[in-house]
């Protein structure tokens, strides 16, 4: 009998612990806290506007593409701008599954109608009349889920560009596993399956312009989720801003705008 | 020198007016863009770092012809929308002063097809902002023996003169405004004219077919490999300003050329990274003294 025993223990299967006894996540980060960012602007030469924002070891590349004429001239609006966005998964960036993402991939055409929607009211299309302003999205490496990074990146590349737009737009995801609420999911909490909750949040005039979650949430998570997806938003934009005050500082000295 | 981010609050006193770059949300001025207040008298504006190139009437532009329509031709000088040449703003061959007929509007392509690089200044802007070009002077018209080179129009600044002769160098420039910079090499003495708005020496007459416009010319211009090679030398210059987010002015681009043949260094190595700040040093001794001498906003 205790050969039995023995056997149902070894053909249980072990389970992952996403936050173990001590508090930890399996990548040594407490539940609220944010994977380390790093920020470069003006990153491709020849694009009007460009970033690359990394979360952890989720990479993305934006670049701005205008306004310059409309390609399609039956496409052009009389009194604003038309904005595209495509984004690109990079072939070796490895969204966690090794699954062959076929052209017009559902799942990555969503995030850019996504991008194309929020920053369309973002951007004073009415400025440019006739014009058309190209965003795209390049994912290099994606650790987790990457919605929210494709948003950040997208603001500092209109920023880098001096496209006007009302304010920052910052963008943190907030998952939920095993009752615990996750700030910033990497790959592996990812894999998990679990909903993932991301906000998009103009910080200084306190809106929000996107809320977005997939799967299902029991409905008492949600607002803790949402509160904590805030409150990651608030500390990425205190790291977005000092990024482009020191980018742009850097080339106001350049040309001699301003003198140390 | 205030730096602000989109979405910040601009200090501003009471009755202040509203300038590019900002907007007003609940009384308050808030900036839309990245960049330095500006404060002139009332006008409160954010200059942006970059920016696509928006002209002013009177800027000598360098565009490419995108299409010929009826009546006028379409021209991409790098900015929001592209700008408009019409057949009515342009000298005819021959100089003759008449109304256009429907054949010459068949002929426009024998005076820019597509493709084609034309020098030209801005006449006025339409209700959409677009901008109307012409070609009315003998400076102005097709561009074919150079080299084109482009930066940012952002650091091309306002100039009384676009036009620009390196003797020494033997090099022609024209500085465009919206940042497209045009070389060539400077023809020899007999073929020059067009400067002092005077006729050819050479004596045609009337005829102002045979006086080209700057940087376009008809015949046959013998640049043999030293030639090319300081042509190279002046576009590399250029580039290396570009490159150091340093003004492209002529004065500038003659630092970097001579600086550079002062130290040696390769036309082709100047773009590398720590060989751009070792031949931009008197350019940037220029930069800070210009600084220093422009009174405290």
């Amino acid at each position: 009998e205790s050969g039995k025993s023995h056997s149902r223990r070894q053909t249980r299967m072990s389970k992952v612990e996403y936050v173990d006894l001590t508090g930890l996540r399996v990548d040594g980060r407490r539940p609220h806290e944010l994977r380390k960012v790093a920020v470069k602007m003006n990153v491709l030469s020849r694009a009007s506007g460009s970033a690359m924002f990394e979360q952890g070891n989720t990479k993305i590349v934006a670049s701005v593409f205008g306004p310059h004429q409309c390609t399609n001239r039956s496409k052009e609006i009389h009194d604003r701008a038309l904005i595209n966005c495509e984004v690109v998964m990079a072939p070796f960036g490895g969204a966690g599954d090794r699954r062959k993402r076929a052209k017009g991939d559902r799942q990555v055409g969503e995030v850019a109608s996504m991008l194309r929607q929020t920053f369309e009211s973002l951007l004073f299309c009415n400025l440019f009349p006739r014009a058309q302003i190209d965003i795209t999205v390049e994912v290099l490496q994606a650790d987790g889920p990457f919605r929210a990074q494709a948003i950040n990146a997208v603001t500092l590349a209109l920023i880098d560009a001096g496209l006007p737009i009302q304010d920052f737009l910052v963008a943190c995801g907030v998952g939920y596993i095993d009752g615990y609420t996750l700030m910033d999911l990497n790959g592996l909490e990812d894999s998990a399956r679990g909903p993932e909750v991301v906000l998009a949040y103009m910080p200084n005039t306190n809106k929000l312009t996107t809320a977005h979650l997939e799967p299902k949430l029991p409905l008492e998570a949600l607002g803790p989720a949402m509160e904590m997806a805030l409150e990651g938003s608030r500390e990425l934009y205190k790291l977005l801003q000092v990024a482009v005050l020191e980018h742009c500082s850097q080339l106001a000295t350049a040309r001699g705008q301003i003198s140390l | 020198m205030e730096v602000v981010t989109p979405g910040q609050v601009i200090q501003s006193g009471e009755g202040f007016l509203r300038g590019h770059g900002t907007y007003v949300a609940h009384g308050k001025l808030i900036a839309s863009v990245a960049g330095v207040v500006q404060r002139v008298n009332k006008l409160v504006s954010v200059v942006p770092l970059k920016s696509t190139y928006s002209g002013q009437v009177g800027d000598v532009v360098v565009g490419r012809v995108t299409e010929v329509g009826q009546k006028r031709w379409q021209i991409d000088v790098g900015s929001t929308q592209g700008a408009v040449l019409m057949l009515s703003s342009v000298n005819l061959p021959g100089g003759v002063q008449r109304r256009r007929t429907y054949e010459d509007q068949l002929n426009m392509r024998t005076l820019y097809a597509e493709g084609d690089l034309v020098s030209a200044e801005i006449h006025s802007f339409w209700a959409d902002g677009a901008m109307s070009i012409h070609t009315r002077s003998r400076k102005y018209g097709k561009l074919t023996f150079g080299v084109l080179v482009q930066v940012p129009a952002v650091l091309m600044r306002r100039m009384k003169e676009h036009f620009h002769r390196i003797d020494e160098v033997g090099v022609d420039m024209l500085l465009a405004s919206n940042g497209y910079v045009w070389l060539s090499p400077t023809p020899p003495e007999g073929e020059r004219g067009e400067e002092e708005g005077g006729g050819d020496k050479e004596g045609e007459g009337e005829e102002a077919t045979e006086t080209a416009p700057w940087g376009g010319y008809k015949g046959a211009v013998d640049a043999g490999p030293e030639v090319r090679a300081r042509m190279a030398r002046v576009q590399q210059s250029i580039r290396v300003l570009a490159a150091q987010w340093l003004e492209v002015s002529p004065e500038a681009i003659r630092d970097v050329y001579e600086e550079s043949e002062e130290k040696e260094v390769e036309v082709a190595a100047m773009l590398e990274d720590a060989v751009r700040s070792e031949v931009t040093t008197r350019a940037c001794q220029r930069r800070d003294a210009q600084a220093r001498s422009k009174p405290d906003v």
